[in-house]
């Protein structure tokens, strides 16, 4: 705490040098159109942070700068700018019919003005990517965007996410946005090698962010061409101004994680499953006193040695009257995770230089033991004018993070979430002299404390984003432009199997060492030109091109007896090690081209164009173009609209277009040979592991976008879109004559369509001094299949299908029936639909589908003086969800011998029970618990409190006596409350619906504080 | 104007990018191991060749399956009483195309468009200091060995026997790797590509095949696991003796009996099996758990062992009336104490090291199989004695020497000398025999007699290849 005060006295400090000459300026803020007063107009000091708020009688009061210029909005109004100009008094009267219009939002290669839009664009600002704790920025447009449905694949801190924006776009090719960062088209996944948590996006610090532009049809993302297909994410960090005060914000943020569970989600405790597996026994036509496993102790340490078995556990007590000790394994396995952030930026700007500069600190637990994410990053943007004519400028960001990690995901018996889930309670971690239990029969005699305190598993990653360009503009309206950039992420990570830490009996470890290296290189090079004829034509053309090149490499070494004294691959002998090294590179050359017009602001037209030639695809179809046009109607501005005062703003608009998909493997196209299975007489040789395609090519989009955009009594507004976007040319494995000596190959044949509606909404109105914003978005997509090729059907992973007139991908499930109220067996449908007990006769049906209808979010904000509290929910609806473990889990005694969940519980236990669990049996095998029944799918609907915020700004002139601009306390409960039936802590997890023992989002409480100096 | 010529000068280095655009695109794989690479060294050519040999071992194939269908289908064996139902429908002459030999299309075909990869590219292979001409000439050899061998295959499996209708379907010749939809040649189209490609093999083999293995396949265990210009000959005799070309078959034979391999005696006999490169072997598949392909518990060990392994398939009782009791060939028998009455041939296939019999040596072209053919030859116009080469089997089994050996008693010899080798269902074809058999356990549902000729001698080509190709044609009756 005391580290605390002298940081902020420092601030304080430099805020005070650096301020310029502060002067008090009052005002009346009217409606132009009837001179009433406006209350509620944000009133802010431009290029800062600073600002107010009308009070009812539309007057305000604020400390600006002599020659700083007073920004007013007001939604329904025309933003309005006014130069203070050492004047102390300014009254403002706003108009409205220019809604928002002149808001200008970063599109490709530029920025328009949000009234001449013709695509679908949507913009998230500033203001909704504040609130939630976060490693990964993309994670805050979840549900703040209609159409886009992001699915975070884990709850692991600095785990990347899985966007789909308006569908699924392919089956073989990706189905993921492109991002771009200040005009970089950057790489996004997981490029770590021990790890889950490499998600190059969590580098991006969220507080560096000044919007998100989400491209989502044609018109607005063909500029990017082969990458446009699944729509492009545009990411604008913060600039300093021109003119502007050095203004210092300063922001801590601490908190904690804890696991969600807001189904109670449980697993039995000791007497529970002890009472069961007894159950199961006397079930199987055992006697539980004599029953093999028993009498060896091995299962139920306390309760053999020839006595009796109790019907009923006593709590604490075996019958001899010893305490039988238990272990609360799921309570080792999770922890109130600590989070904190510190974040540090100054801003501003001279007559020819401008800067923004931060510094960040995140330290993020996960709730599982021994993972979590610690950050520094670092951003520095500057621009900079040289004489009248070129401005240049340089956007520099660095960062490292630390990634800790546990096996994951997968049902390892080292992975502490499915260990703690298999072991029995009365099973302990740790023996009499204190050294750790390796005899754990119910989790394979794995310790995954043990593993966890000597194990490691961690990444290091070092990113630099950066990018230097140069702006000519020769005469008025022509501006040559180009931006060179590298980003260049380097990985260093270990992973160590101590001796000590599940390996009991041996003294040395085994030890993995990688590096890893990626770069980027993309030179974008512009030409731009902006004219406006006779006063109503405005044309605007751009042609460039960009090329950029990609390589990533990667090191690995491998050792084993490695002694505990000194953990390091120097103590491999060349016997016991090995090392690998892996390499690929691809690159793209563009020409592309927008012509954009408008006459008089009321009709638009836009035109894009792009030629890709990218080296993943065959000598024969290595070049496409790619082309969108588009129109919109600003219906308001026409003469007979005079007459509706109430429409601020409405606009009719269409777009079409064709892009692509690039997504697909680098060397796709390249026959190859491969040592893999040529092992022969001794030695190895080689055999061709994959033929030529020289006529693989970009599977393509052919979207239509129609939409209204409208703003009505002066403060709703929203928009309407309807798409349909169909994927051509898709990629499907196609058999072809063996005689080719392959079995199949991949041709671009398939064919599926998206479909939907999205609407967005939002209301602002004052209630008295009460400022209320209420937002809200639904997108209804509807992915079809057309054509696979010609076949009917095509496997898709576990159990699901695609298929033609289907869904994306639908689960294809053995069609259980429920439990037989006469003998406790569990039924199956057959062929005929009668019923019976056979898993082996049990039909297979497709049931449900793993993308959801309907998703999006809703919303409000309400301020009020100096308290602001938002509430923001975010759903998915008409989605299934396979709960794969449930196989071991939910075992009806299959898995006898390992603790299960309590829903078991509800079983069968006499003739007449209706219940939905079958009769436990020990190491059943009436096949309840087969892989693929429908018993474990479940409908994945959710409904998620995501974020609450309370906030408080503490009064003016509270602080201007500290020389303090602004000073805001906050609190943050991110996932507070998630309404669900999904048999799992948390519901979301990827797009697919399944996976084993997913990292399940945590509910996060935080506490922070900001300074504005 | 000072203007313009800038902006001209932006432009030219602008789009001056496209001329180098398509240099500026070609990033090949340079860790994986390209097919240019691969094939424009001599060093990758050698690789890859070893590699064709690794196809052979696939469960389909020599590794378990080819051998094992032969005989079952020609009643030298059958479904036994532990059988869970391998081969089943094999032995019950079931031949449906979703289901029959699917798996040796495929692998034969790798093989020969592998081999073809080869042979095309070897005019054109770069050869660094001290690598000799000569050294290309025999992977060239040992492709069109594989090549050949893998069509011959094909043939017999596939289509009608070339002593019955040369000119019937027989399967795609295949020389060039290219992904297309060719039609069936005939059969005496496939012979002649395998005759000519023995041929060749024949004069490009170096004279010392061992020496060549000792130099650039150092590790190599077995150089009789790779074929040679003795392989070439031999797998030659039998084509000829398939096509009843008698004359040159037994010139084939005798090149290769005169090359100083030796008869395994009733000494050694039972030595000969779970041995690498036993006396009378000339081309044999080298078994080993650590083969790219090695076929795990589908091996042919595995199948054939009754105690421990699934013993799915056991000797007919047919065929063992063909022993008599002093034959030292039984001794490949076993007879497990809880299954009286039932023999498996598993001390055919022994195992070498693995504990389950899952890497046996499977015997391709042997010494034995030359002197049978030879008789046969000479039993047919063929100038020399049948009886001498019959009775130098005969002999070395145990059995006594007879006079005037009859057609009849060659294929009985060769019914028991390369018996679960892969053979006796092309001899029912080549020459063209009905075969009658019995069903001995009530455990085949397939016919007792099939007919020569019929529609059965020839497998159905693969329904996979036949939905893929619309050029192919099916064999009449499926």
């Amino acid at each position: 705490m005391k580290k605390f005060f002298i940081v902020c006295g420092f601030l304080l400090f430099l805020g005070s040098t650096l301020l310029g000459q502060q002067i008090r300026v009052t005002g009346t803020v009217t409606d132009a159109s009837d001179g009433s007063t406006l209350p509620g107009v944000t009133v802010a000091v431009r290029g800062t942070t600073q600002g107010t708020v009308t009070d009812m009688d539309g007057r305000y009061e604020i400390a600006a700068s002599s020659d700083a210029v007073l920004v007013f909005t007001f939604i329904g109004m025309a933003t309005r700018e006014v130069n203070v100009g050492g004047r102390s008094v300014i009254d403002v009267a706003l108009q409205s019919d220019m809604v928002g219009l002149e808001e200008v939002v970063v599109v490709g290669y530029g920025v328009q003005r949000r009234e001449a839009a013709t695509g679908s664009v949507t913009v998230v600002g500033e203001q909704d990517l504040r609130n939630m704790p976060t490693a990964s920025p993309e994670r805050l447009l979840q549900g703040k965007v209609a159409g886009l449905q992001l699915n975070a694949t884990t709850g692991q801190p600095g785990a990347r996410s899985q966007v789909r924006i308006r569908g699924f776009s392919s089956i073989n090719a990706s189905s993921e946005p492109l991002y771009v960062v200040d005009g970089v088209p950057i790489v996004v996944g997981d490029f770590n090698v021990f790890t889950s948590t490499g998600n190059t996006l969590a580098n991006l610090n969220p507080g560096d962010i000044e919007s998100i532009t989400v491209l989502k049809d044609a018109a607005a993302a063909s500029v990017y061409g082969s990458r446009a297909a699944n729509g492009v994410i545009l990411i604008t960090t913060k600039r300093g101004r021109a003119g502007q005060p050095a203004r210092v914000n300063f922001r801590a943020r601490t908190g904690f994680s804890e696991r969600a569970n807001d189904n109670d989600y449980r697993f039995m405790n000791a007497q529970e499953i002890y009472g069961y597996n007894r159950q199961a026994i006397i079930n199987s036509g055992f006697d539980p006193e004599t029953y093999g496993p028993i009498a060896s102790g091995a299962l139920f340490p306390g309760f053999y040695a020839g006595e009796t078995m109790p019907t009923v556990y006593p709590a604490g007590h075996d019958r001899a009257g010893q305490p039988i000790e238990t272990f609360d394994w799921e309570d080792a396995a999770f922890r109130q995770a600590q989070f904190r952030e510190y974040e540090f930026n100054v801003s501003g700007g001279t007559e020819n230089t401008s800067y923004f500069s931060s510094l960040n600190y995140t330290n993020q637990e996960g709730i599982m033991i021994a993972t979590g994410l610690e950050r520094i990053s670092f951003r520095s943007n500057i621009d900079q004018r040289v004489g009248n004519m070129f401005k240049v400028g340089s956007n520099i960001n660095a960062s490292y993070s630390f990634m800790e990690d546990r096996p994951n995901q997968s049902m390892f018996f080292v992975n502490p979430f499915w260990a703690s889930i298999n072991l029995l309670p009365w099973h302990l971690p740790y023996n009499e002299d204190g050294s750790y239990n390796f005899t754990l029969p119910s989790n394979s005699n794995a310790n995954f404390i043990a593993a966890a305190d000597h194990d490691d598993q961690w990444e290091r990653q070092y990113r630099v984003l950066g990018s230097v360009f140069g702006e000519l503009t020769p005469i008025e309206g022509l501006t040559i432009r180009s931006q060179n950039s590298i980003e260049l992420i380097n990985g260093e990570g270990r992973r160590w199997w101590s001796p000590l830490g599940d390996r009991p009996g041996t003294e040395s470890g085994t030890l993995q060492i990688s590096n890893t290296r990626l770069e980027r290189y993309t030179t974008t090079n512009t030409i731009n030109y902006m004219t406006t004829v006779a006063g109503v034509h405005y044309l605007r053309a751009l042609v460039g091109q960009e090329a950029f090149v990609h390589n990533w490499n990667y090191h690995y070494a491998y050792g084993t007896n490695i002694g505990l004294e000194i953990p390091h691959l120097n103590r491999a002998t060349q016997e016991d090690s090995r090392v690998s090294y892996s390499f690929n590179e691809y690159s793209l050359m563009s020409f592309f081209g927008i012509l954009d017009y408008n006459f008089d602001d009321r009709y638009f037209a836009q035109f894009s164009i792009r030629n890709d030639g990218n080296s993943r695809f065959g000598a024969d179809n290595r070049w496409a173009t790619f082309w969108s046009v588009g129109g919109s109607w600003n219906l308001h501005r026409e003469q007979f609209m005079n007459d509706f005062d109430f429409v601020n703003m409405l606009k009719l608009r269409a777009s079409y277009g064709i892009n692509g998909n690039d997504g697909i493997g680098i060397y796709d196209q390249w026959g190859t040979y491969s040592s893999a299975g040529s092992a022969y007489n001794g030695i190895t040789g080689v055999n061709p592991s994959r033929i030529p395609n020289s006529t693989l090519t970009w599977e393509l989009n052919r979207t239509y976008n129609i939409g209204v955009d409208f703003a009505l009594f002066r403060g709703l507004q929203g928009s309407l879109e309807y798409y349909h976007r169909s994927t051509e040319e898709m990629l499907l494995s196609r058999p072809i004559s063996q005689t080719s000596g392959a079995a199949s190959f991949r041709i671009n044949i398939g064919e599926l369509v998206n479909q939907g509606y999205e609407a967005t909404l939002s209301y602002n109105t004052n209630v008295g001094d009460v400022n209320i914003n209420l937002r809200g978005n639904a997108g209804r997509n509807n992915v079809e299949i057309i054509d696979l090729g010609g076949e009917e059907e095509i496997g898709d992973g576990f159990w699901r299908r695609f298929r033609v007139g289907g869904g994306y991908s639908d689960y294809y499930v053995y069609d259980w029936a429920g439990v037989n109220p006469a003998n406790g067996q569990s039924l199956y449908f057959n062929e005929d639909g009668d019923l019976t007990p056979s898993y082996s006769q049990a039909r297979r049906v497709f049931d449900g589908k793993m993308e959801p209808n309907i998703f999006g979010g809703f919303g409000w904000d309400v301020n009020w003086r100096g308290f602001g509290l938002t509430m923001f929910f975010e759903y998915k609806l008409g989605h299934y969800v396979y709960i794969m473990e449930s196989r071991y889990t939910r075992s009806d005694g299959f898995n006898w011998g390992s603790n299960q969940n309590a829903q078991l519980l509800d079983y069968w236990k006499q003739p007449g029970d209706v219940v939905p669990n079958p009769r436990p049996m020990v190491n059943n095998s009436m096949g309840a618990n087969e892989w693929g029944t429908s018993r474990f799918l479940e409908r994945g609907d959710y409904l998620r409190f995501k974020d609450l915020t309370l906030s408080y700004s503490l009064p003016r002139n509270l602080l201007q006596n500290a020389r303090i601009d602004n000073a805001r306390v906050f609190f943050n409960a991110a996932n507070l409350y998630t309404w669900h039936d999904v048999s799992y802590w948390d519901p979301e997890r990827d797009v697919t619906g399944g996976g084993y023992i997913i990292f399940p989002l945590a509910k996060t409480f935080s506490f922070g504080v900001e300074l504005g100096l | 104007m000072k203007n313009t010529s800038k902006f001209l000068i932006v432009f030219l280095i602008v789009f001056g990018m496209t001329a180098c655009g398509d240099d500026f695109l070609d990033r090949p794989p340079i860790l994986e191991e390209s097919r240019e690479l691969v094939l424009q060294s001599f060093t990758g050519m050698n690789n890859a060749t070893i590699g064709l040999y690794a196809e052979f071992y696939h469960s389909a194939w020599y590794g378990a399956a080819f051998p094992i269908i032969t005989d079952l289908k020609g009643d030298n064996s059958k479904s036994s009483p532990l059988s869970s139902g391998r081969y089943q429908q094999n032995y019950n002459w079931n031949q449906d195309p979703s289901q029959t030999m699917g798996g040796l299309w495929f692998r034969a075909y790798r093989a020969i468009t592998s081999a073809s990869n080869i042979i095309n590219a070897a005019p054109d292979v770069d050869l660094l200091p001290g690598q000799q001409e000569a050294w290309v000439d025999h992977l060239v050899a040992e492709a069109k060995f594989v090549r050949a061998l893998a069509h011959f295959d094909l043939v017999r499996v596939f289509a009608q026997p070339y002593t019955y209708q040369p000119n019937s379907l027989g399967v795609p010749v295949i020389t060039v790797t290219r992904i297309g939809t060719p039609a069936r040649n005939t059969v005496a189209e496939v012979y002649e590509q395998i005759e000519s490609d023995l041929t060749d093999a024949i004069a490009m083999f170096s004279e010392n095949a061992t020496a060549f293995y000792n130099t650039h396949r150092s590790g190599t265990v077995n150089p009789k696991g790779f074929s040679s210009r003795d392989a070439a000959r031999a797998l030659m005799a039998r084509v000829k003796l398939y096509k009843g070309d008698y004359a040159a078959a037994a010139q084939y034979a005798t090149q290769v009996i005169d090359a100083g391999y030796t008869l395994y005696t009733a000494d050694n006999w039972m030595d000969a099996w779970g041995t690498d490169g036993a006396s009378e072997i000339v081309f044999e598949i080298f078994g080993s758990t650590g083969n790219g392909n090695w076929p795990s518990w589908e091996e042919i060990g595995y199948l054939y062992h009754p105690g421990g392994g699934y013993g799915d398939v056991c000797a007919t009782n047919a065929h063992l009336a063909l022993y008599e009791p002093s034959d030292v060939r039984l001794g490949i028998f076993v007879e497990p104490a809880n299954q009286q009455g039932f023999f498996w041939p598993s001390n055919k296939y022994p195992g070498k090291n693995d504990p389950n019999k899952r890497d046996n040596n499977i015997p391709v072209l042997r010494l034995s199989e030359m002197y049978l053919i030879r008789a046969e030859a000479r039993l047919n116009g063929a100038t020399g004695s049948a009886a001498d080469d019959l009775n130098a089997i005969r002999t070395r089994r145990g059995l006594d020497a007879i006079s005037n050996p009859t057609m009849d008693d060659i294929f009985d010899e060769r019914r028991r000398e390369l018996a679960f080798e892969g053979h006796i269902l092309f001899d029912y074809a080549r020459l063209g025999r009905t075969l009658e058999r019995e069903d001995e356990d009530n455990r085949l549902t397939g016919p007792t007699t099939i007919p020569f000729p019929s529609h059965l001698w020839a497998m159905p080509i693969p329904i996979g290849e036949m939905e893929a190709n619309p050029n192919m044609e099916q064999n009449p009756g499926y």
